[in-house]
C-alpha cells in the first residue's frame, strides 16, 4: 500500500453552496494540512456535483466528487459504500467530518470498516510529531480528553459545529472538480429512504442559525407562555428563540431550537439565557457567544459564573420592564 | 415473536453537581465521588423506553445487555421491573476503561451468544465519555444496518421502520433485519418504575458471563494523552442593580445598549 497522505473532508452541500459546517471543517482542514505540508483535499458525495467547485474558494487544494443516483438521499448504507471507495481511492492520512447528524453516523461506521481509531465531536485537532491530537469534550463537558489515534491509519475525527469560524472565501481561486468512479451494490444497500418532513419550525431553526441576537428560555419559564415574552424581547432586535433541554422535555420549546451538546450550537452577538441554570451540556452549545446575559431567580446558578451580566429576578416582571425599556430609547 | 437487544451501560450518575467531579489526571480517569449512585446512562435509558413502546403495540421480547467491571443488581432488576424480559449481565474486572473498539468487539460477541434478534437497540452515546462509537462498532462487526439517532421504531412487515431525527426535520427510513438503531432524548425519558414491580423481580436471578465467555480481548485504539478540566471561560458578571425586577431590567436594556455592538 501507498503511504497515506493528505486531509480529506467529506463535504456537504446546502442547496448550491458549501455548507457553513463544511466551510468550519475547512478552515481546521487546512491548518492540519499545512502543519504536516500535506494538501487538504474536499470530497462531495451525492446525485450531482453542482457548486463543487466552490470548495476552492474555500482553500481546497483538490475537490473531488463522487456521484451516484443511488446517493440522492442520505442512507449509512450507501454513503458507507461510497466512502469505503474514495478513501481506497484517495488515500487519505487524516478524514474529517462535521459532527452532524451525518458525521456523527458515517465517521464510526468508517472508522470500524477500516479498522482504524475516531474521535468524535473534537473541538480541537492539532498535529504533534505529525500525529493528529484530537481535543474532545467529555462527561458532558466537564472534562475535556486529548489524544491520538494508535497505530492505525488513516486518523478520523468530526467537529464541533461552531469550533471554528468558517474559512475564508476567496472566490479568485478556482479549479477543477475531480471525478471519482463509484460504484455502488445496490445489493448490499439494506435500508431505504422513506421520506422526510421538514420541521415545522423550520422558520424558527433558519432564524437561529443566522441570528444577532438569541433569546433563549430554560426550566425557569414555568410555562408556554414564558416562550411569548422570550419571542417578544427577540423581536425587539430581529433575534430568534431557543431553549435548553428541560424547556424542549416540557413541550415549550420545538425540538430543534433546542441549544446544547445534543443540539444546536449557536454564536450570536448576545445570548440572553432566561431561566438556565447553566448546565454544561447547556453552555456546550452556546459559550461562543459574545456576550452572555442570565436572567435567573437564583443567584447561585452558575450561569451567572459564565454570563457578562446578570439579573437575579423573577424573569417575568424582569423581561417586561426590559422590554419596555428597549422600545422607549430605541423609540 | 421479534426480539429487541437493548445494550445499556452502568455509569456513575451523569447529573452529579460539577462540584464534586474531579479528574485524576496522572491516570486519566475522573475519580468517582462518594455517595452518587450507579445509573443506566442517559441515552441507554431511551433506547430502552424506545423498546418498551414498541412492546406496548406489539407483540416482542426485550433483552437488556449491560457490560462492566461491576453491574449493580439493584440497576439491573429495574429493567425487569419496568418490562425487559431477560436481562445478561457481562462483568468482570477486565472491562474498566475499555477502548470503544474492545467494547464492541465484546458485546457483539455477547449478542451472538444471546442468539437469534431482530433489532439492536443503544444510546447515541455513553453519558460519561460522550464518545458515541460503540454502536457502530457492533453495526460493523455483525455486518448489520445502522440507523443513528432514532425517536421512534416499529416493526411494520417484517421490517423496522424509524423516525430519525436530522438537523433540519424528521426522516423515516426503513430497514431490513436484523438491524441496529440508536436513540437519544427525543424518544422521551424512560418510565418510572414501581415499588410493586421492582418488589416482584427481585428473587429473579440475572445470568452473568465473564470476559473467557464472550471470548474478550483488549485492543486499544486511541491513545489517550490527557484529561483535564477545561478552562470555562468564567468570568466577572456584572450584576444589574435595581430596586425590582422590573427596574432590573429596565437597567440591563440601558445597560446592554450602550455597551453591547449589535
Amino acid at each position: 500500500m501507498t503511504e497515506c497522505k493528505n486531509v480529506l473532508i467529506f463535504g456537504e452541500m446546502d442547496g448550491e453552496s458549501l455548507s457553513s459546517v463544511t466551510a468550519q471543517v475547512m478552515r481546521i482542514g487546512k491548518a492540519l494540512s499545512g502543519d504536516l505540508n500535506e494538501e487538504l483535499h474536499l470530497l462531495l458525495l451525492g446525485s450531482d456535483a453542482q457548486g463543487a467547485e466552490e470548495g476552492y474558494g474555500y482553500g481546497a487544494d483538490k475537490v473531488f466528487a463522487g456521484t451516484d443516483p443511488l446517493l440522492e438521499n442520505y442512507l449509512t448504507d450507501t454513503y458507507l459504500q461510497a466512502m469505503e471507495q474514495a478513501v481506497g481511492e484517495l488515500n487519505p492520512s487524516i478524514i474529517l467530518f462535521a459532527q452532524n447528524d451525518k458525521g456523527l453516523d458515517l465517521a464510526p461506521r468508517l472508522a470500524f470498516r477500516l479498522k482504524t481509531g475516531v474521535a468524535l465531536d473534537c473541538v480541537d485537532l492539532k498535529i504533534d510529531g505529525g500525529v493528529m491530537v484530537t481535543v474532545k469534550p467529555v462527561f458532558g463537558g466537564k472534562a475535556h480528553a486529548d489524544a491520538n489515534i494508535a497505530e492505525s491509519r488513516p486518523q478520523v475525527a468530526s467537529v464541533r459545529e461552531g469550533a471554528f469560524d468558517p474559512a475564508d472565501y476567496d472566490e479568485s481561486k478556482k479549479g477543477e472538480v475531480g471525478n471519482l468512479a463509484l460504484s455502488i451494490d445496490g445489493s448490499k444497500v439494506k435500508t431505504r429512504f422513506v421520506k422526510k418532513e421538514k420541521d415545522e419550525s423550520l422558520a424558527l431553526m433558519l432564524k437561529l442559525a443566522g441570528a444577532n441576537v438569541v433569546v433563549s428560555g430554560g426550566r425557569g419559564l414555568k410555562k408556554q407562555e414564558g416562550v411569548d415574552l422570550i419571542q417578544a424581547t427577540a423581536d425587539l432586535f430581529d433575534g430568534a428563540i431557543a431553549g435548553s433541554r428541560p424547556a424542549v422535555d416540557n413541550g415549550w420549546i420545538p425540538n430543534s431550537l433546542q441549544i446544547g451538546l445534543t443540539g444546536k450550537k449557536v454564536n450570536p452577538q448576545m445570548y440572553i439565557a432566561v431561566g438556565i441554570s447553566g448546565a454544561l451540556q447547556h453552555m456546550a452549545g452556546c459559550s461562543k457567544s459574545k456576550t452572555i446575559v442570565a436572567i435567573n431567580s437564583d443567584e447561585g446558578a452558575p450561569i451567572f459564573k459564565m454570563s457578562h451580566y446578570g439579573v437575579v429576578a423573577d424573569y417575568k416582571e424582569a423581561l417586561e420592564g426590559f422590554n419596555d425599556e428597549v422600545k422607549r430609547i430605541k423609540g | 415473536m421479534p426480539h429487541i437487544i437493548v445494550c445499556m451501560k452502568i455509569i456513575v450518575d451523569p447529573e452529579m453537581p460539577f462540584s464534586v467531579f474531579k479528574v485524576d489526571r496522572e491516570n486519566l480517569k475522573p475519580i468517582p465521588p462518594a455517595g452518587m449512585p450507579p445509573v443506566f446512562s442517559t441515552f441507554d435509558e431511551n433506547a430502552l423506553e424506545a423498546a418498551l413502546k414498541i412492546k406496548e403495540s406489539q407483540e416482542c421480547k426485550i433483552t437488556v445487555l449491560s457490560m462492566g467491571k461491576t453491574l449493580p443488581k439493584a440497576v439491573l432488576q429495574k429493567a425487569l421491573a419496568l418490562g425487559a424480559d431477560e436481562v445478561v449481565g457481562v462483568e468482570g474486572p477486565e472491562f474498566e476503561d475499555l477502548d470503544a473498539f474492545s467494547t464492541a468487539q465484546a458485546l457483539s460477541n455477547a449478542i451472538k451468544k444471546i442468539g437469534e434478534y431482530d433489532l439492536i437497540f443503544t444510546g447515541r452515546q455513553g453519558a460519561d465519555w460522550d464518545a458515541g462509537l460503540v454502536w457502530a462498532g457492533i453495526a460493523e462487526t455483525l455486518e448489520i444496518p445502522s440507523i443513528a439517532i432514532g425517536r421512534k421504531a416499529e416493526f411494520q412487515d417484517g421490517k423496522v421502520v424509524v423516525e430519525r431525527c436530522v438537523s433540519d426535520g424528521i426522516e423515516t427510513v426503513e430497514s431490513d433485519l436484523p438491524a441496529l438503531v440508536t436513540f437519544s432524548s427525543e424518544v422521551g425519558e424512560l418510565r418510572n418504575v414501581s415499588l410493586s414491580a421492582l418488589m416482584k423481580v427481585k428473587k429473579r436471578q440475572i445470568p452473568k458471563w465473564s470476559a473467557s465467555d464472550v471470548d474478550f480481548e483488549k485492543v486499544e485504539t486511541m491513545t489517550m494523552r490527557d484529561l483535564y478540566e477545561p478552562d470555562l471561560g468564567e468570568v466577572d458578571c456584572f450584576m444589574v442593580p435595581g430596586e425590582s425586577p422590573e427596574e432590573m431590567g429596565r437597567n440591563l436594556a440601558k445597560k446592554l445598549l450602550e455597551e453591547v455592538s449589535l
